[in-house]
C-alpha cells in the first residue's frame, strides 16, 4: 500500500484513495464544497486544493488519487506521495477561491437560513479575505420555487452541483441540472418537470450554503437556537438516523444523520415531516368516555377504572392486548410481560398497520412500505404474532389493552369486531386517531419523538431512540405507564426508574438482543446478535 | 489592627461653632447668585449627553417598512437575554423577504449595554435618549414590535427632551 505523507502524518491508503478521503480519516481538515461522501467527485469548487510535492500546479484533494511509486523513485526513500495543506500556496489559493465564490454572492446572512452552519461563512472565517476587491455590481437573479417544498435563491448558489449529483445518482430521476453557461450558469428544472421525488428535502441538506431551501422551515428560527437531538425515524422499518433540531419546546425540523448501516447520509421526505402530524390532538390527561364527549381523569383514578374493569369483565385471563409496531421496544416488551403474568392463554397482538409497496432508489436508498417503524423489534419482544389476531381472539367479553400505532394503524374489519365484542377498551395513545375514537379509557403517552428507548430496523439494527422534546401536560412513557399497571394488576413487576432499566432487562432476557445495551448503541446502533 | 496616628481635636475656636456655622451659610449665600442646577421635573427633563443609552427603538425604512429582518444577533449578542423574535417571511414583494411576526424586549431585565445595537448588521434597533419611562407592572414594561416602532417614529426628529425643554408636545412611550 502507498504511504503517504500528509503534513505531519504519515499513513498507508489504499492504491487510489483520494487524498480528501485521506485528509478526512486523520482529522486534517481540507475546506471543501463540492465533495460529498456519498456523491461522485465533481472537482468543481476548487476550494480543496492542497500542494502535492512533484506537481506543478495545486491539486483538488477531492478527486486526486494516492499513487504507487516504483521502489526506486520514492519521496525521500520513503513516501509515494507528499502533501501539503497548509503551505502559503494553499492557504493564498484557498483566499483566491473564496473571494471567487463570493463575487456574486449577496452576503445577506442576516437573512439567509443557512446561517450559523453555512460552509461560506466557517470558511470564510478561517481561510478567507474580509474584504472583497469586486467593486461591479454584483448578479442578482429572481429565486424560484422548484418543487417538493424546496426553493432555491440563485443569487447564493456556488454551482458545486452536489444537488445535480444528487438527483442524478441517488434518487435516479434528475430533475435538477446546470442551465446556461459560463456566467449566466445556474442550477435549474426542465419546464414543466418539477423536483418531484421522495427524497427531495435532502437537496436542501446537502447544500453547502442557503441556496436551497425548505419551505417548511424557511425563515422560522436561525440554526444555533435549534437543539440537536440525535434520534432514530420510526415513520417506516427501514428505521433512518436522523437529528431533530427544537427549540421552545416544538420541533423545526428534522435533518438526516449519517448512518452507513441505516440508508446512509439520506432520509426521506415522509420521515423529514413527519413530525407535522404529531404537533396536532395531543393528549395531555387521562380521558374516560361519558354520556356526552370525554371526562378527565387522573391519572391514579385511570389505573383503578383498568383494575375495576379487568375484574367486571371476566377477570384477568379474559384480557387481551395488541402492541404497536411504531412503539420502542421497551413498551413491547413490558406489555408481554405484564399479559404473560395476566394469563397464560395467547392474549397478546400486532395492531395492524398500514403497509404500501416499498420504494427503491437506484443507489440503494430504500424508504420501506411497512409504516410500523419497529415491527421487527415488537415480534421479537412478543413473539412471532403479527400474522393477524384472528385466529385466537374469538369474539368474547373482556378488556382490550391497546398500543396506538401513531396514526398509522389500519381499522381492519377484524379489528372492528374486537373492539365491539371487548367490553372495555384502554388504548395507549399519543394523539387523537382512529384508534382513541373507538376507546373507552384513553392513556396519555409520551409522543414518538418524546420516548426513549430502543428500536429495531428491518435489518437487525438497533438504534437507541433519544427523547428531543418534554412530554405534553400529563402525557407518561409507555412503558412506565405499562410498569404502574402491571404493578398494579399483579405486583410483581420490577421497579424501573428510567427507560434504560427496561434496555437493560431486554438485554438479559432476550439473547439477540444481549449486545444491544445502552451504552454499546451508541449513535449509530448495534446489529442484533446472530444478523448483519 | 489600625493604628491611630492623629485624630481630630477642636481647637478652642472651634469649640464656639459659630465660625463653621457662619462658613456654611456663606457657601449658601454665595449660590444664590449663580446659574440653578436643580430641574424642575418633570415640568422641564434633563437632557442626557449624546450616546446615552436609554429605551429601545426600531428603525423604519423611507417607505414605512420595518428594517429589522429578525437575524437574531442582536437577541444571540444580548447578554440579559431580554430579546424575543420571532420570525417569518415578509409579506412585501420587494426588500429583504424576512420579518420579525413578533419583536420583545423584557425592559425590567435588560441592562442598557448596547450590545445590540452594535450586533445589528442592519441598523434596525438603537438604543435612544429615553430614560424616564415606569410603570406599575411587569408585562407593561415588555415593549412590543409596534411600541418600538413607536419610540422609533418619535426619536428620529430630534432630541425628545430637549423638544419637551422647548416646549414642544412629545408623548412618550410607556411614560405615565
Amino acid at each position: 500500500m502507498p504511504l503517504l505523507k500528509l503534513d505531519d502524518h504519515e499513513l498507508e491508503v489504499p492504491k487510489g484513495t483520494k487524498i480528501l478521503d485521506a485528509a478526512l480519516k486523520v482529522g486534517i481538515e481540507i475546506p471543501h464544497y463540492c465533495y460529498h461522501p456519498a456523491l461522485s467527485i465533481a472537482g468543481s469548487c476548487r476550494m480543496c486544493l492542497v500542494e502535492v510535492e512533484g506537481m506543478p500546479k495545486l491539486q483538488t484533494a477531492c478527486s486526486t488519487p494516492v499513487r504507487e511509486l516504483p521502489p526506486e523513485k520514492k519521496i525521500d526513500g520513503r513516501y509515494d506521495m507528499v502533501v501539503h495543506t497548509t503551505t502559503g500556496k494553499v492557504t493564498a489559493a484557498r483566499k483566491l477561491v473564496l473571494e471567487f465564490l463570493l463575487l456574486n454572492h449577496p452576503l445577506d446572512c442576516p437573512v439567509c437560513d443557512q446561517a450559523g452552519e453555512c460552509l461560506l461563512q466557517d470558511y470564510s472565517f478561517k481561510y478567507g479575505e474580509a474584504h472583497s476587491r469586486f467593486v461591479e455590481d454584483k448578479r442578482v437573479q429572481p429565486g424560484e420555487e422548484l418543487g417538493s417544498g424546496v426553493v432555491i435563491n440563485l443569487n447564493r448558489c456556488i454551482l458545486c452541483t452536489r444537488c445535480v449529483r444528487f438527483n442524478r445518482e441517488i434518487t435516479g430521476t434528475g430533475e435538477l441540472f446546470v442551465e446556461n453557461r459560463g456566467y449566466h450558469n445556474k442550477i435549474a428544472v426542465f419546464d414543466g418537470k418539477p423536483l418531484d421525488n421522495p427524497l427531495a428535502g435532502n437537496v436542501a441538506d446537502i447544500c453547502p450554503v442557503g441556496a436551497l431551501l425548505l419551505k417548511d422551515y424557511i425563515h422560522s428560527t436561525r440554526v444555533w437556537h435549534l437543539s440537536h437531538t440525535p434520534s432514530v425515524c420510526t415513520e417506516c422499518s427501514a428505521g433512518c438516523s436522523i437529528t431533530v433540531d427544537a427549540a421552545n419546546d416544538r420541533i423545526y425540523r428534522i435533518v438526516s444523520r449519517e448512518n452507513e448501516q441505516a440508508n446512509g447520509h439520506f432520509i426521506c421526505d415522509t420521515g423529514r415531516y413527519a413530525f407535522h402530524t404529531y404537533a396536532e390532538g395531543v393528549l395531555t390527561e387521562p380521558l374516560m368516555r361519558a354520556k356526552r364527549g370525554w371526562k378527565a381523569l387522573s391519572w391514579d383514578l385511570a389505573y383503578r377504572t383498568v383494575a375495576d374493569q379487568i375484574d367486571r369483565h371476566g377477570g384477568k385471563g379474559a384480557v387481551r392486548a395488541l402492541a404497536s409496531p411504531t412503539f420502542p421496544n421497551e413498551s413491547s416488551f413490558l406489555l408481554g410481560q405484564l399479559m404473560q403474568r395476566l394469563s397464560d392463554k395467547r392474549n397478546v397482538a400486532l395492531i395492524p398497520v398500514k403497509r404500501e409497496a416499498d420504494q427503491t432508489f437506484p443507489a440503494g436508498f430504500k424508504i420501506s412500505g411497512d409504516k410500523g417503524g419497529n415491527r421487527r423489534g415488537a415480534e421479537d419482544m412478543i413473539g412471532k404474532l403479527a400474522a393477524g389476531f384472528k385466529s385466537f381472539f374469538k369474539d368474547e367479553e373482556g378488556v382490550l389493552l391497546v398500543m396506538d400505532a401513531d396514526g398509522r394503524a389500519e381499522v381492519t374489519a377484524d379489528l372492528k369486531g374486537l373492539f365491539e365484542s371487548s367490553s372495555f377498551k384502554v388504548v395507549l395513545a399519543s394523539n387523537e386517531s382512529n384508534i382513541t375514537a373507538m376507546a373507552d379509557l384513553v392513556l396519555p403517552v409520551a409522543g414518538p419523538f418524546e420516548r426513549e428507548g430502543t428500536v429495531t430496523n428491518d435489518q437487525g439494527l438497533v438504534q437507541w431512540l433519544q427523547l428531543a422534546l418534554e412530554r405534553k401536560g400529563q402525557a407518561r412513557p409507555a412503558w412506565l405507564v405499562l410498569a404502574e399497571l402491571d404493578r398494579l394488576l399483579t405486583g410483581e413487576a420490577s421497579l424501573y426508574t428510567c427507560a434504560g432499566d427496561v434496555t437493560w432487562k431486554i438485554n438479559r432476557a432476550i439473547s439477540a438482543y444481549s449486545q444491544a445495551t445502552r451504552f454499546k448503541l451508541g449513535l449509530k446502533g448495534q446489529l442484533l446478535t446472530g444478523t448483519g | 489592627m489600625a493604628t491611630v496616628l492623629r485624630t481630630y481635636e477642636p481647637r478652642f475656636w472651634d469649640r464656639f461653632y459659630i465660625p463653621a456655622l457662619l462658613q456654611g451659610l456663606f457657601i449658601t449665600l454665595g449660590r444664590i447668585f449663580k446659574r440653578k442646577d436643580t430641574i424642575q421635573y418633570p415640568e422641564s427633563k434633563h437632557v442626557p449627553p449624546e450616546g446615552y443609552r436609554g429605551l429601545h427603538r426600531l428603525n423604519r425604512h423611507e417607505d414605512g417598512r420595518i428594517k429589522c429582518v429578525a437575524c437574531e444577533m442582536c437577541a444571540t449578542a444580548c447578554p440579559a437575554q431580554c430579546i424575543s423574535i420571532e420570525s417569518s417571511p415578509a409579506p412585501w414583494e420587494e426588500g429583504e423577504e424576512r420579518y420579525p411576526v413578533k419583536f420583545e424586549i423584557d425592559l425590567l431585565r435588560c441592562i442598557y449595554c448596547g450590545f445590540c445595537e452594535i450586533a445589528c448588521p442592519k441598523d434596525a434597533i438603537d438604543l435612544t435618549e429615553i430614560y424616564d419611562f415606569s410603570d406599575y407592572t411587569r408585562d407593561s414594561l415588555v415593549i412590543d414590535e409596534d411600541g418600538l416602532l413607536k419610540v422609533g417614529d418619535i426619536t428620529q426628529t430630534g432630541n425628545v427632551y430637549q423638544r419637551h425643554n422647548r416646549g414642544e408636545k412629545v408623548e412618550l412611550p410607556l411614560a405615565r
